[in-house]
């Protein structure tokens, strides 16, 4: 029980103090002056007021003396110190960075004792907190909280995998702090000191005004760690093999020359590959192909194994891949190449194909069939409908892929309200044709023609282009003549995918090339809307999880090999999601059914694999306590432990309600007194 | 008689309640003076006429009339004189009427303002000299006017309602007033007559004491009514409380119970030293207490008037 304005029973006290006040008032005469006609034989001097030095009724003055001590006394008592308190003298928060790199050399576990043995070895005049520096900084122990408890709630603390800021962590120790009693406010930042953290957002303003900041730099005491991170797989047909394609970060540091890279899928190593660095090579990308059930997902890790590692939490990335779904694409478009390479004989399983008839495009519904992509010839949107169509597509979330096989005045209109402009090429002769110069390889839809299963895209021959841009337009693929010839169109829900010719023989003769079918495929997965559940999660990340409305789920659950880890509330068909900080693959479900609707991987950053101390941001030198804090404040012994401080609280919020209430006592005494007296009197007259 | 307030029967009969004045029927109100006078009346005029009541001799003179000589007289001593007579006269009367703020009081125990008290004696008074065929007239100097509220003595029938109207209209409100009220009754006044002046006499006697001799060596018959209330004269307050003088508007806070001594002794000193001055002048007081019926007051200072004759 608080002393506060909310509490019910300081309403009962207001009445208790309110009621003998309102009758002692009501009772009071009025002080209206009274006429009278013979004022001259009255004393001279014009006020005459009795001696106030002398008491005339001392049962009152008695009575409402005790009433004002009683009243004062009960609100000062919870400011009296007791006993078991004490003047606080500083205040400290632990600020302990539990990030990745933190793990190196078990620099963590060095770290956490040794603040454990701090939070014990600190007097009663100290006041502190404890913060975890995780993903986002965690108050393990409130000011004021129990030292004893603190302290074994550090020690048990794991190393954590997160990559998290210290800006963030010494914002919310400074937080901390500004409610702090101690005339010293002292942050003590337990760090491993990793350069990249330093030096990452310092555009914030000075903060720790008045505060005192002492960093403790942990040794790493490696000599060397390999890493491995952020991988990209994903499927692609083959003739008729399907396989999944795996892209993963190596990276090295120190004195590793070697690692051993294990890829595994679904418990069963795929590979396992030495791969060795070259000199002054500190990252390599590991990429790997191997045939997988298309119906089946797919679940696996790529670890490395080195000698003298140094940060075990690094060596291990989790990827998933969900069944291969059957995408239904609409089709407005006359080459015959495009409408082969999605025919039901080549992308069976893969993609179920609507042919558009563009004469009833005002009447078609392709998305209320279900098409998830379109792809359209730049000639149909000549046509109102067709530019209609495009636009539904696009913003609701759908993709489109358009084909440029045809320039004219309106299609030139038309592609100006989507957001591409026409380049205009110099001499309007015989189309000169191009080849391939440029491929953004990094591009999901782009990276499996790097290698050679596919041939080079640059055996294409561009015959005729019309050439494109626009301002949200990125380049995926640009010719010798250094014209786009594949573009990504940004700002619109779904993805626009434009190539700047056509898919005809008398524009190019990619349509017989090895890479074409392939690519339909990628750009049409690529374009398609995308997953309602995100495939990657840092650690200790919050998601944002869309919920079908056609599931009706209250909940939405992470599991982790059957074992639920959290529920969470569906609130307007979407869930906030507090991924583990553990890395590893996460399984995801509704409500109270079983079923494994996605699976979310959970990988640390590769920045915190850089084992590099950096000196302290200019912003953390610049805000060095010059300035010390002169709030002083008792409070409840800490050293005898938070229980019996809040117990001692509690007790003189008790005494004070009592005071409270005898004062009130007093004062209904008083009124009856005043009333007998009256009585009394009136009864003598 | 009736000593309730009479404020319930509406503003006449605040001021004349027949009842009341019934009890004063029997009481002849003869002026201790004489009087001069148009009409033979109750009271002997200073002026020698055609009354039965002989008064003396003077030698005769020529163009005297014949009829009053006293031939018996000048049977006896041969001398030729005139037999006088006293002339029997009726008296004006000219009804005085402090309107002073402090008039306006009424104590707690008090069946009315002192005004009101004030109003019901005037009336009562003016009843009466009516009905023995005297001449009444009314006087006010009302705060703020020029000049007096004044009511023509007469003797007509309807004298009463002009009087009770005159009577109905005065406000207790302003200052001092007695001064200018008693001077502009010797002017008004240029026949010998009654004054009858109602008041609290609150102000200083030395402020009207010079207007009162004047009225008095005009050869004018001075009655006093001195309405006063009890708690004017007892102070019965207690505590302290905030007083306001009705007159200045002066405010005091005052111990009651503490000043109470100081005050009637002050009190004492102040009727003490106006008694002296009604003496010398040889005006006749009446004390009128407000918790008290004025009819009582009135009918006892009647029975004394003739029990002094």
């Amino acid at each position: 029980m608080s002393v506060s304005f909310l509490q019910p029973w300081f309403f009962a006290g207001l009445v208790a103090v309110g009621a003998p006040l309102w009758l002692h008032l009501r009772r009071k005469k009025p002080s209206q002056p009274r006429r009278f006609p013979t004022l001259r034989f009255l004393e001279d001097p014009p006020v005459v007021l009795p001696n106030p030095r002398r008491l005339q009724e001392w049962p009152l003055f008695v009575l409402r003396a005790l009433a004002l001590v009683l009243a004062v006394t009960a609100f000062a008592w919870p400011y009296f110190p007791g006993a078991d308190e004490f003047m606080v003298k500083e205040s400290r928060v632990y600020l302990l960075d539990n990030t990745l790199s933190h793990q190196a050399g078990g620099a963590f576990e060095r770290m956490r004792e040794r603040v454990a043995a701090e939070i014990r070895g600190t007097g009663r005049e100290v006041q502190l907190a404890v913060v975890e520096l995780g993903a986002v900084p965690r108050v393990l122990s409130a000011l004021g909280g129990d030292k004893g408890a603190a302290a074994a709630l550090v020690e048990g603390l794991r190393a954590g995998s997160a990559r998290g800021s210290f800006l963030d962590g010494l914002r919310q120790s400074n937080a901390l702090l500004s409610r702090a009693l101690g005339e010293r406010r002292r942050i003590l930042f337990f760090t491993d000191g990793q350069a990249n953290q330093w030096t990452e957002s310092t555009g914030g303003s000075a903060f720790l005004k008045g505060v005192e900041l002492s960093v403790f730099t942990s040794e790493w005491g490696v000599t060397g760690n390999a890493w491995v991170a952020e991988p990209e797989v994903q499927r692609v047909v083959f003739g008729e093999k399907w396989v999944v394609q795996l892209a993963v970060k190596v990276g090295r540091q120190g004195r590793v020359d070697r690692t051993q890279v294990v890829v595994s899928d679904g418990g069963r190593v795929v590979a396992k590959r030495s791969l060795d660095f070259g000199q002054g090579e500190d990252q390599r990308v590991f990429e790997l192909q191997w045939e997988a059930d298309p119906k089946e997902w797919v679940r696996g890790e790529v670890r490395v194994e080195t000698t003298g590692d140094g940060l075990a939490g690094d060596d291990r990335v989790y990827f998933a891949l969900e069944p291969v779904r059957e995408g239904r694409v609409a089709l407005l478009t006359k080459s015959a190449f495009v409408r082969t390479a999605l025919s039901q004989e080549v992308m069976r399983g893969r993609w179920n194909t609507l042919v558009l008839d563009p004469a009833q495009l005002g009447k078609a519904g392709p998305l209320e069939s279900g098409a998830e992509v379109l792809v359209v010839d730049a000639l149909y949107l000549q046509s109102l409908e067709a530019r209609t169509l495009v636009g539904a597509f696009l913003s609701n979330g759908c993709g489109v892929l358009l084909l440029c096989n045809k320039w004219s005045p309106v299609v030139a209109g038309a592609l100006r309200e989507l957001g591409l402009e026409s380049v205009a090429v110099a001499g309007t002769g015989e189309p000169v044709p191009s080849r391939v110069r440029y491929v953004f390889s990094q591009h999901p839809v782009l990276k499996p023609f790097t290698g050679q299963d596919y041939g080079s895209l640059g055996e294409l021959v561009i015959r005729r282009t019309h050439a494109l841009m626009g301002r949200n337009a990125v380049p995926l693929m640009v010719s010798d003549r250094g014209e786009a010839l594949l573009l990504e169109n940004g700002g619109y829900p779904g993805r626009f995918f434009a190539l700047s010719f056509g898919l005809e023989r008398a524009d190019s003769n990619w349509p017989l090339h090895v890479s074409f079918v392939p690519f339909v495929d990628l750009c049409l997965q690529n374009a398609r809307p995308a997953g309602r559940i995100p495939a990657e999660a840092a650690p200790g990340d919050t998601v944002v999880m869309k919920v079908p409305e056609g599931r009706g789920a209250e909940t939405l659950w992470i599991a982790a090999e059957g074992r639920e880890l959290s529920r969470v509330p569906v609130v307007g068909g979407m869930a906030r999601v507090g991924m583990p900080v553990e890395p590893g693959c996460y399984e995801v479900g509704y409500g109270t059914s079983p079923e494994v609707v996605s699976r979310v991987c959970v990988n640390g950053s590769p920045k915190e694999s850089i084992l590099e101390k950096g000196p302290e941001a200019g912003w953390i030198k610049g805000s060095r306590a010059e300035e010390s804090s002169l709030v002083k404040g008792v409070h409840a012994g800490e050293g005898t432990g938070g229980r019996e401080a809040r117990e001692s609280a509690a007790r003189k919020q008790t005494w004070a309600w009592m005071f409270l209430l005898a004062a009130a006592g007093v004062l209904v005494a008083e009124s009856l007194w005043l009333s007998v007296r009256n009585l009394w009197r009136r009864r003598i007259v | 008689m009736s000593t309730a307030h009479p404020a319930t029967g509406g503003p006449r009969a605040a001021v004349f309640d027949p009842a009341a004045l019934a009890g004063l029927a029997g009481i002849e109100l003869r002026a201790r003076y004489l009087m001069e006078g148009f009409l033979s009346g109750l009271h002997r005029s200073p002026a020698h006429g055609v009354s039965l009541e002989f008064s003396d001799y003077r030698p005769y003179q020529p163009g005297d009339d014949l009829r009053r000589l006293d031939w018996h007289l000048y049977a006896r001593s041969d001398r030729l004189c005139m037999k006088r007579y006293h002339q029997d006269t009726n008296l004006s009367v000219l009804f005085l009427c402090d309107t002073s703020a402090s008039m306006d009081y009424r104590g707690s125990g008090a069946w009315g303002s002192k005004m009101e008290v004030a109003k019901g004696i005037a009336a009562a008074m003016g009843w009466l000299m009516l009905r023995q065929n005297d001449a009444v007239g009314a006087l006010a100097q009302e705060v703020g006017a020029a000049a007096p509220r004044y009511v023509r003595p007469a003797q007509r029938s309807s004298q009463l309602g002009v009087l009770l109207r005159h009577l109905d209209g005065l406000r207790a409100a302003g200052g001092e007033c007695l001064e200018a009220l008693l001077s502009n009754a010797v002017r008004l006044m240029p026949r010998r007559g009654m004054v009858v002046l109602v008041s609290d006499f609150l102000e200083p006697a030395e402020q009207y004491e010079v207007a009162l001799k004047r009225l008095r060596h005009s050869g004018h018959e001075c009655v006093l009514f001195q309405v006063r209330d009890r708690d004017e004269e007892e102070f019965p307050f207690e505590g302290v409380q905030t007083w306001m003088d009705s007159e200045t508007g002066e405010v005091r806070v005052v111990d009651a119970q503490r000043a109470r001594e100081q005050y009637l002794q002050r009190y004492a000193a102040f009727e003490a030293q106006q008694d002296r001055v009604f003496r010398g002048l040889e005006v006749t007081r009446c004390l009128v207490r407000t918790d008290r019926s004025p009819w009582d007051a009135m009918a006892q200072f009647l029975s004394e008037r003739r029990r002094l004759r």
